[in-house]
Protein backbone atom coordinates (compact mmCIF):
# COMPACT_ATOMS: atom_id res chain seq x y z
CA UNK A 1 0.00 0.00 0.00
CA UNK A 2 1.34 3.77 -0.48
CA UNK A 3 2.38 6.10 1.34
CA UNK A 4 -0.42 8.58 1.32
CA UNK A 5 -3.20 5.62 1.65
CA UNK A 6 -1.81 4.50 4.69
CA UNK A 7 -1.26 8.30 6.07
CA UNK A 8 -5.06 8.97 5.34
CA UNK A 9 -5.99 5.71 6.92
CA UNK A 10 -3.61 6.22 10.19
CA UNK A 11 -5.03 9.65 10.24
CA UNK A 12 -8.59 8.91 9.97
CA UNK A 13 -8.77 5.81 12.64
CA UNK A 14 -6.95 8.51 14.96
CA UNK A 15 -9.86 11.26 14.25
CA UNK A 16 -12.87 8.72 14.17
CA UNK A 17 -11.06 7.19 17.62
CA UNK A 18 -11.43 11.09 18.95
CA UNK A 19 -15.27 10.59 19.85
CA UNK A 20 -14.23 7.83 21.86
CA UNK A 21 -11.48 9.23 23.67
CA UNK A 22 -13.53 12.73 23.71
CA UNK A 23 -12.11 12.55 27.60
CA UNK A 24 -8.68 12.99 26.93
CA UNK A 25 -9.13 15.77 24.62
CA UNK A 26 -11.26 17.83 26.66
CA UNK A 27 -8.76 17.05 29.63
CA UNK A 28 -6.50 18.93 27.54
CA UNK A 29 -8.77 22.06 26.77
CA UNK A 30 -9.81 22.41 30.78
CA UNK A 31 -5.73 21.84 31.42
CA UNK A 32 -5.30 25.09 29.13
CA UNK A 33 -8.24 26.84 30.38
CA UNK A 34 -7.17 26.32 34.02
CA UNK A 35 -3.44 28.29 33.21
CA UNK A 36 -5.44 30.39 31.64
CA UNK A 37 -7.33 31.16 34.69
CA UNK A 38 -5.27 31.12 37.08
CA UNK A 39 -3.24 33.53 35.63
CA UNK A 40 -5.81 36.41 34.50
CA UNK A 41 -6.82 35.87 38.51
CA UNK A 42 -3.41 36.65 39.71
CA UNK A 43 -1.52 38.83 37.46
CA UNK A 44 -3.48 41.57 36.15
CA UNK A 45 -1.37 43.41 33.19
CA UNK A 46 -1.74 46.65 32.08
CA UNK A 47 -2.67 47.41 28.67
CA UNK A 48 0.98 47.94 27.06
CA UNK A 49 2.03 45.02 29.80
CA UNK A 50 -0.94 42.99 28.10
CA UNK A 51 1.36 42.84 24.63
CA UNK A 52 4.88 41.04 26.38
CA UNK A 53 2.58 39.16 28.48
CA UNK A 54 -0.01 37.26 26.38
CA UNK A 55 1.91 35.79 23.47
CA UNK A 56 4.42 33.59 26.33
CA UNK A 57 1.01 32.72 28.52
CA UNK A 58 -0.62 31.59 25.20
CA UNK A 59 2.31 29.38 23.64
CA UNK A 60 3.32 28.08 27.38
CA UNK A 61 0.08 26.72 27.94
CA UNK A 62 -0.50 25.36 24.62
CA UNK A 63 2.37 23.61 24.63
CA UNK A 64 2.11 22.07 27.74
CA UNK A 65 -1.25 21.13 27.03
CA UNK A 66 -0.43 19.54 23.51
CA UNK A 67 2.18 17.82 24.48
CA UNK A 68 0.69 15.64 26.81
CA UNK A 69 -1.94 15.03 23.98
CA UNK A 70 1.59 14.33 21.48
CA UNK A 71 2.87 12.20 24.01
CA UNK A 72 0.08 9.86 24.05
CA UNK A 73 -0.53 9.63 20.26
CA UNK A 74 1.38 6.48 20.43
CA UNK A 75 -0.18 4.77 23.40
CA UNK A 76 -2.21 2.32 21.13
CA UNK A 77 0.76 0.86 19.38
CA UNK A 78 2.83 0.47 22.52
CA UNK A 79 0.87 -2.79 22.53
CA UNK A 80 3.27 -4.98 21.14
CA UNK A 81 0.46 -7.22 19.05
CA UNK A 82 -0.85 -4.30 17.73
CA UNK A 83 2.02 -2.95 16.00
CA UNK A 84 3.24 -6.40 15.34
CA UNK A 85 0.10 -6.35 13.56
CA UNK A 86 0.60 -3.22 11.29
CA UNK A 87 3.98 -3.72 11.20
CA UNK A 88 3.30 -7.27 9.56
CA UNK A 89 0.83 -5.68 6.95
CA UNK A 90 0.80 -4.47 3.75
CA UNK A 91 0.85 -0.80 5.81
CA UNK A 92 3.42 1.92 4.08
CA UNK A 93 5.62 2.73 7.35
CA UNK A 94 6.51 5.81 6.54
CA UNK A 95 2.71 6.54 5.94
CA UNK A 96 2.21 4.92 9.22
CA UNK A 97 4.20 7.60 11.10
CA UNK A 98 2.98 10.21 8.47
CA UNK A 99 -0.31 9.54 9.62
CA UNK A 100 0.64 10.02 13.44
CA UNK A 101 2.47 12.71 12.86
CA UNK A 102 -0.05 14.56 10.96
CA UNK A 103 -3.23 13.36 13.55
CA UNK A 104 -0.42 14.88 16.37
CA UNK A 105 0.03 18.13 14.37
CA UNK A 106 -3.95 18.35 14.01
CA UNK A 107 -4.40 17.92 18.31
CA UNK A 108 -1.69 20.11 18.38
CA UNK A 109 -3.57 23.11 16.23
CA UNK A 110 -6.99 22.66 17.46
CA UNK A 111 -5.64 22.78 21.33
CA UNK A 112 -3.64 26.11 20.60
CA UNK A 113 -6.43 27.78 18.90
CA UNK A 114 -8.86 27.04 21.84
CA UNK A 115 -6.11 28.38 23.91
CA UNK A 116 -5.59 31.54 21.70
CA UNK A 117 -9.37 31.98 21.72
CA UNK A 118 -9.49 31.53 25.70
CA UNK A 119 -6.84 33.94 26.20
CA UNK A 120 -7.96 37.07 24.05
CA UNK A 121 -11.57 36.29 25.69
CA UNK A 122 -10.38 36.07 29.65
CA UNK A 123 -7.89 39.02 29.03
CA UNK A 124 -10.49 41.28 26.95
CA UNK A 125 -7.88 41.70 24.15
CA UNK A 126 -9.54 42.47 20.58
CA UNK A 127 -7.88 41.26 16.84
CA UNK A 128 -8.14 42.47 13.88
CA UNK A 129 -8.81 39.83 10.51
CA UNK A 130 -4.81 40.26 9.69
CA UNK A 131 -3.57 39.95 12.90
CA UNK A 132 -6.15 36.78 13.71
CA UNK A 133 -5.35 35.16 9.98
CA UNK A 134 -1.08 36.10 10.56
CA UNK A 135 -1.49 34.09 13.90
CA UNK A 136 -3.57 31.72 11.87
CA UNK A 137 -0.35 30.77 10.00
CA UNK A 138 2.12 30.47 13.14
CA UNK A 139 -0.17 28.40 14.66
CA UNK A 140 -0.04 25.75 11.34
CA UNK A 141 3.89 25.62 11.16
CA UNK A 142 4.16 25.55 14.99
CA UNK A 143 1.50 22.80 15.12
CA UNK A 144 3.25 20.88 12.20
CA UNK A 145 6.99 21.37 13.75
CA UNK A 146 5.65 20.44 17.06
CA UNK A 147 3.03 16.93 15.86
CA UNK A 148 6.01 15.82 13.74
CA UNK A 149 8.49 15.76 16.28
CA UNK A 150 6.34 14.60 19.11
CA UNK A 151 5.56 11.70 16.38
CA UNK A 152 8.58 10.79 15.42
CA UNK A 153 10.33 10.68 18.86
CA UNK A 154 7.40 8.87 20.07
CA UNK A 155 7.37 6.13 17.69
CA UNK A 156 11.49 5.95 18.27
CA UNK A 157 10.80 5.46 21.58
CA UNK A 158 8.54 2.41 21.16
CA UNK A 159 9.21 -0.18 23.28
CA UNK A 160 11.61 1.73 25.07
CA UNK A 161 11.85 1.03 29.02
CA UNK A 162 10.87 4.06 30.82
CA UNK A 163 9.48 5.33 27.85
CA UNK A 164 6.78 8.01 29.75
CA UNK A 165 10.38 9.94 31.21
CA UNK A 166 12.13 9.72 28.47
CA UNK A 167 9.80 10.66 26.04
CA UNK A 168 9.33 14.34 27.27
CA UNK A 169 13.01 14.70 28.18
CA UNK A 170 13.97 14.35 24.78
CA UNK A 171 10.41 16.23 23.62
CA UNK A 172 10.63 19.56 25.65
CA UNK A 173 14.27 21.01 25.25
CA UNK A 174 14.17 20.05 20.75
CA UNK A 175 10.78 21.93 20.87
CA UNK A 176 12.37 25.14 22.73
CA UNK A 177 12.83 26.55 19.17
CA UNK A 178 9.31 26.73 18.34
CA UNK A 179 8.17 27.83 21.56
CA UNK A 180 10.18 31.20 21.25
CA UNK A 181 10.00 31.30 17.33
CA UNK A 182 5.69 31.03 18.14
CA UNK A 183 6.51 33.84 21.27
CA UNK A 184 8.30 35.98 19.57
CA UNK A 185 6.25 36.45 16.27
CA UNK A 186 2.88 36.44 18.40
CA UNK A 187 4.11 39.20 19.95
CA UNK A 188 5.41 40.87 16.34
CA UNK A 189 1.91 40.47 15.31
CA UNK A 190 0.03 41.53 18.64
CA UNK A 191 2.32 44.98 18.47
CA UNK A 192 2.98 45.96 14.90
CA UNK A 193 0.70 43.71 13.06
CA UNK A 194 3.89 41.86 11.48
CA UNK A 195 4.61 38.36 10.45
CA UNK A 196 7.71 38.23 8.33
CA UNK A 197 10.79 38.41 10.33
CA UNK A 198 14.07 36.44 11.69
CA UNK A 199 11.84 34.51 13.90
CA UNK A 200 9.07 33.67 11.58
CA UNK A 201 11.94 31.80 9.03
CA UNK A 202 13.55 30.20 12.25
CA UNK A 203 9.76 28.45 12.69
CA UNK A 204 9.43 28.13 9.03
CA UNK A 205 12.99 25.92 8.66
CA UNK A 206 12.55 24.30 11.78
CA UNK A 207 9.01 22.84 11.18
CA UNK A 208 10.38 21.96 7.52
CA UNK A 209 13.35 20.20 9.31
CA UNK A 210 10.70 17.71 11.50
CA UNK A 211 8.32 17.51 7.93
CA UNK A 212 11.76 16.17 6.22
CA UNK A 213 12.50 14.09 8.95
CA UNK A 214 9.28 12.31 9.08
CA UNK A 215 9.80 11.49 5.52
CA UNK A 216 13.12 10.52 5.95
CA UNK A 217 13.33 8.51 9.03
CA UNK A 218 9.68 7.69 9.55
CA UNK A 219 10.20 3.95 7.88
CA UNK A 220 13.07 3.64 10.30
CA UNK A 221 12.01 4.50 13.38
CA UNK A 222 9.26 2.14 13.34
CA UNK A 223 12.10 -0.43 12.17
CA UNK A 224 13.82 0.19 15.09
CA UNK B 1 8.96 -20.38 -10.45
CA UNK B 2 10.12 -20.16 -7.45
CA UNK B 3 8.39 -22.99 -4.94
CA UNK B 4 9.80 -21.70 -1.84
CA UNK B 5 7.64 -20.13 0.78
CA UNK B 6 10.56 -19.32 3.00
CA UNK B 7 14.16 -19.09 3.14
CA UNK B 8 16.04 -18.15 5.16
CA UNK B 9 19.82 -17.65 4.48
CA UNK B 10 22.48 -17.01 7.25
CA UNK B 11 19.87 -15.62 9.27
CA UNK B 12 21.25 -13.86 12.54
CA UNK B 13 19.41 -11.39 15.21
CA UNK B 14 20.20 -11.04 18.78
CA UNK B 15 18.77 -8.73 21.49
CA UNK B 16 20.42 -7.39 24.05
CA UNK B 17 24.31 -8.69 22.67
CA UNK B 18 22.05 -12.15 22.67
CA UNK B 19 21.90 -14.11 19.82
CA UNK B 20 18.13 -15.46 19.56
CA UNK B 21 18.87 -16.38 15.96
CA UNK B 22 22.25 -17.21 15.03
CA UNK B 23 23.27 -18.55 11.32
CA UNK B 24 20.24 -20.37 11.00
CA UNK B 25 19.73 -21.35 7.27
CA UNK B 26 15.81 -22.97 6.89
CA UNK B 27 13.37 -23.48 3.48
CA UNK B 28 10.13 -23.99 3.64
CA UNK B 29 7.98 -25.37 0.51
CA UNK B 30 4.56 -23.14 -0.56
CA UNK B 31 1.99 -25.55 -0.75
CA UNK B 32 3.33 -27.23 2.88
CA UNK B 33 1.62 -27.30 6.03
CA UNK B 34 3.58 -27.92 9.12
CA UNK B 35 3.73 -27.30 12.96
CA UNK B 36 7.07 -26.05 14.28
CA UNK B 37 7.55 -27.01 17.73
CA UNK B 38 10.50 -26.08 20.18
CA UNK B 39 11.28 -25.32 24.01
CA UNK B 40 9.61 -21.72 25.64
CA UNK B 41 12.36 -18.90 24.58
CA UNK B 42 14.27 -20.85 22.18
CA UNK B 43 13.13 -18.39 19.61
CA UNK B 44 10.49 -19.62 17.16
CA UNK B 45 8.33 -16.38 17.84
CA UNK B 46 11.43 -13.99 16.89
CA UNK B 47 11.63 -16.60 13.90
CA UNK B 48 8.05 -15.66 12.97
CA UNK B 49 8.50 -11.98 13.54
CA UNK B 50 11.59 -12.53 10.75
CA UNK B 51 9.86 -14.00 8.51
CA UNK B 52 6.66 -11.84 8.64
CA UNK B 53 8.95 -8.61 8.31
CA UNK B 54 7.87 -7.41 11.76
CA UNK B 55 12.03 -7.17 12.67
CA UNK B 56 15.38 -6.99 10.30
CA UNK B 57 17.66 -9.47 11.09
CA UNK B 58 21.41 -8.43 11.29
CA UNK B 59 23.13 -10.90 9.19
CA UNK B 60 21.52 -12.94 6.36
CA UNK B 61 19.14 -12.92 3.72
CA UNK B 62 15.43 -13.45 3.70
CA UNK B 63 12.94 -14.03 1.25
CA UNK B 64 9.43 -14.53 1.59
CA UNK B 65 7.36 -16.03 -1.20
CA UNK B 66 10.28 -14.76 -3.53
CA UNK B 67 10.75 -11.69 -1.90
CA UNK B 68 11.91 -9.34 0.99
CA UNK B 69 9.48 -9.32 3.57
CA UNK B 70 10.55 -5.77 4.16
CA UNK B 71 8.46 -4.54 0.97
CA UNK B 72 4.41 -4.19 1.03
CA UNK B 73 3.93 -6.10 -1.86
CA UNK B 74 5.25 -9.07 -0.14
CA UNK B 75 3.55 -8.43 3.58
CA UNK B 76 0.23 -8.49 1.69
CA UNK B 77 0.70 -11.60 0.86
CA UNK B 78 1.81 -12.94 4.44
CA UNK B 79 -1.27 -13.89 7.37
CA UNK B 80 0.30 -12.95 10.79
CA UNK B 81 -1.25 -13.65 14.04
CA UNK B 82 0.71 -13.28 16.93
CA UNK B 83 0.69 -14.23 20.02
CA UNK B 84 -0.63 -11.28 22.15
CA UNK B 85 -3.53 -9.02 21.51
CA UNK B 86 -4.05 -7.18 18.30
CA UNK B 87 -6.34 -4.60 17.95
CA UNK B 88 -7.45 -1.70 19.37
CA UNK B 89 -9.15 -1.99 23.01
CA UNK B 90 -11.02 1.57 22.90
CA UNK B 91 -12.78 0.60 19.47
CA UNK B 92 -15.62 -2.85 19.15
CA UNK B 93 -15.18 -5.40 16.85
CA UNK B 94 -16.56 -4.00 14.41
CA UNK B 95 -15.02 -1.22 14.48
CA UNK B 96 -11.58 -2.89 14.34
CA UNK B 97 -12.45 -5.48 11.73
CA UNK B 98 -13.53 -2.43 9.60
CA UNK B 99 -10.40 -0.72 10.27
CA UNK B 100 -8.58 -3.73 9.33
CA UNK B 101 -10.73 -4.26 6.08
CA UNK B 102 -9.16 -0.93 4.87
CA UNK B 103 -5.62 -2.02 6.07
CA UNK B 104 -5.96 -4.75 4.16
CA UNK B 105 -7.69 -3.45 1.35
CA UNK B 106 -7.64 -5.61 -2.11
CA UNK B 107 -7.03 -8.53 -0.09
CA UNK B 108 -10.95 -8.99 1.78
CA UNK B 109 -12.93 -11.83 1.08
CA UNK B 110 -15.51 -12.33 3.70
CA UNK B 111 -17.45 -9.52 4.86
CA UNK B 112 -17.56 -8.51 8.45
CA UNK B 113 -20.79 -9.62 9.62
CA UNK B 114 -20.09 -13.04 8.13
CA UNK B 115 -16.11 -13.35 10.01
CA UNK B 116 -18.12 -11.91 13.46
CA UNK B 117 -21.23 -14.83 12.65
CA UNK B 118 -18.40 -17.40 11.97
CA UNK B 119 -16.59 -16.66 15.38
CA UNK B 120 -19.45 -16.07 17.35
CA UNK B 121 -18.45 -12.52 18.11
CA UNK B 122 -21.76 -11.43 15.92
CA UNK B 123 -23.74 -10.02 19.35
CA UNK B 124 -20.90 -8.56 21.01
CA UNK B 125 -19.84 -6.89 17.92
CA UNK B 126 -20.85 -3.17 19.48
CA UNK B 127 -18.77 -4.26 22.69
CA UNK B 128 -15.77 -2.33 23.38
CA UNK B 129 -12.78 -4.80 22.62
CA UNK B 130 -11.65 -3.63 26.19
CA UNK B 131 -14.58 -5.71 28.07
CA UNK B 132 -13.86 -8.90 25.88
CA UNK B 133 -12.31 -12.16 28.04
CA UNK B 134 -9.28 -13.42 26.84
CA UNK B 135 -10.89 -16.40 24.57
CA UNK B 136 -13.17 -13.43 22.80
CA UNK B 137 -9.88 -11.03 21.90
CA UNK B 138 -8.43 -15.04 20.98
CA UNK B 139 -11.84 -15.11 18.35
CA UNK B 140 -11.40 -11.63 17.40
CA UNK B 141 -7.75 -11.79 16.10
CA UNK B 142 -8.79 -15.21 14.40
CA UNK B 143 -11.62 -13.00 12.72
CA UNK B 144 -9.16 -10.35 11.92
CA UNK B 145 -6.87 -13.20 10.20
CA UNK B 146 -10.20 -14.61 8.65
CA UNK B 147 -10.92 -11.94 6.49
CA UNK B 148 -8.31 -11.04 4.46
CA UNK B 149 -6.84 -14.04 2.00
CA UNK B 150 -3.60 -14.58 1.69
CA UNK B 151 -0.59 -17.12 0.68
CA UNK B 152 1.07 -18.00 3.72
CA UNK B 153 -0.11 -18.00 6.93
CA UNK B 154 1.97 -17.82 10.00
CA UNK B 155 0.38 -18.54 13.26
CA UNK B 156 2.04 -18.32 16.55
CA UNK B 157 0.34 -20.23 19.14
CA UNK B 158 -3.30 -19.67 18.06
CA UNK B 159 -5.00 -22.10 20.06
CA UNK B 160 -3.64 -20.27 23.23
CA UNK B 161 -6.26 -18.71 25.18
CA UNK B 162 -9.44 -20.37 22.99
CA UNK B 163 -12.16 -22.88 24.60
CA UNK B 164 -13.60 -25.55 22.93
CA UNK B 165 -15.86 -24.07 20.68
CA UNK B 166 -13.29 -21.53 19.49
CA UNK B 167 -10.61 -24.16 19.21
CA UNK B 168 -13.25 -25.98 17.05
CA UNK B 169 -13.85 -22.90 15.04
CA UNK B 170 -10.18 -22.13 14.45
CA UNK B 171 -9.60 -26.25 13.88
CA UNK B 172 -12.49 -25.80 11.20
CA UNK B 173 -10.46 -22.08 9.74
CA UNK B 174 -7.22 -24.35 9.44
CA UNK B 175 -8.94 -27.34 7.75
CA UNK B 176 -10.48 -24.80 5.48
CA UNK B 177 -7.17 -22.78 4.46
CA UNK B 178 -5.48 -26.27 4.51
CA UNK B 179 -8.22 -27.35 1.51
CA UNK B 180 -7.24 -24.61 -1.06
CA UNK B 181 -3.48 -25.68 -0.67
CA UNK B 182 -2.22 -22.74 1.05
CA UNK B 183 0.72 -22.52 2.72
CA UNK B 184 0.36 -22.52 6.79
CA UNK B 185 3.51 -22.54 9.19
CA UNK B 186 2.12 -22.84 13.00
CA UNK B 187 3.33 -22.63 16.33
CA UNK B 188 2.46 -25.18 18.52
CA UNK B 189 3.98 -27.77 21.27
CA UNK B 190 0.22 -29.56 21.54
CA UNK B 191 0.63 -32.17 18.71
CA UNK B 192 -2.58 -33.39 19.31
CA UNK B 193 -5.18 -30.17 18.89
CA UNK B 194 -3.79 -29.51 15.08
CA UNK B 195 -3.87 -32.55 12.58
CA UNK B 196 -3.60 -33.19 9.12
CA UNK B 197 -0.78 -31.28 8.84
CA UNK B 198 2.01 -32.45 6.47
CA UNK B 199 5.11 -32.33 8.70
CA UNK B 200 6.01 -31.41 12.54
CA UNK B 201 9.30 -29.26 12.76
CA UNK B 202 11.49 -28.70 15.83
CA UNK B 203 13.61 -25.64 16.74
CA UNK B 204 15.96 -27.33 18.85
CA UNK B 205 18.38 -23.96 19.26
CA UNK B 206 19.26 -20.36 17.71
CA UNK B 207 20.83 -21.77 14.61
CA UNK B 208 18.74 -24.91 13.81
CA UNK B 209 14.79 -25.97 12.47
CA UNK B 210 15.00 -29.50 12.01
CA UNK B 211 12.05 -31.73 10.25
CA UNK B 212 10.80 -34.65 12.64
CA UNK B 213 7.95 -35.83 11.09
Amino acid sequence: MNLLKTTKIVFTENFFSLRKKVGRFVGLFLLSIIFIVVFELSYEPSPDEIVNFLPGLIWITSILSSSIGILKIWDDEENEGLLDLLKSSPLDRGGIVLGKSLWGSFLCFSITILTLLMTFFFFDYTLDWNQFLFLLIVIVFSSIGFGFLGAIFGALSLGLNFRNILLPLFLYPLAVPILMASINITKDILDNGLLIGTWFYILFVYSFVQFLLVFGLGEQSLES
Amino acid sequence: MDKTAISFDSVCKKFNNRYIIENLNFSFQKGETALLKGKNGIGKTTFFRLASGIIKGQKGNIEIMGGSPNKNKIRSLVNYMGPNDSFYEHLSAFENLVFFSKVFEGKIHRSIDFVLEEVDLFNKKDVPVKNYSTGMKKRLALAISMMHDSELYLFDEPFKGLDDVGKGILKKYLEKIRNVKKTIFLISNFLEEVEGFDSVYEMKDSSSIKKIK
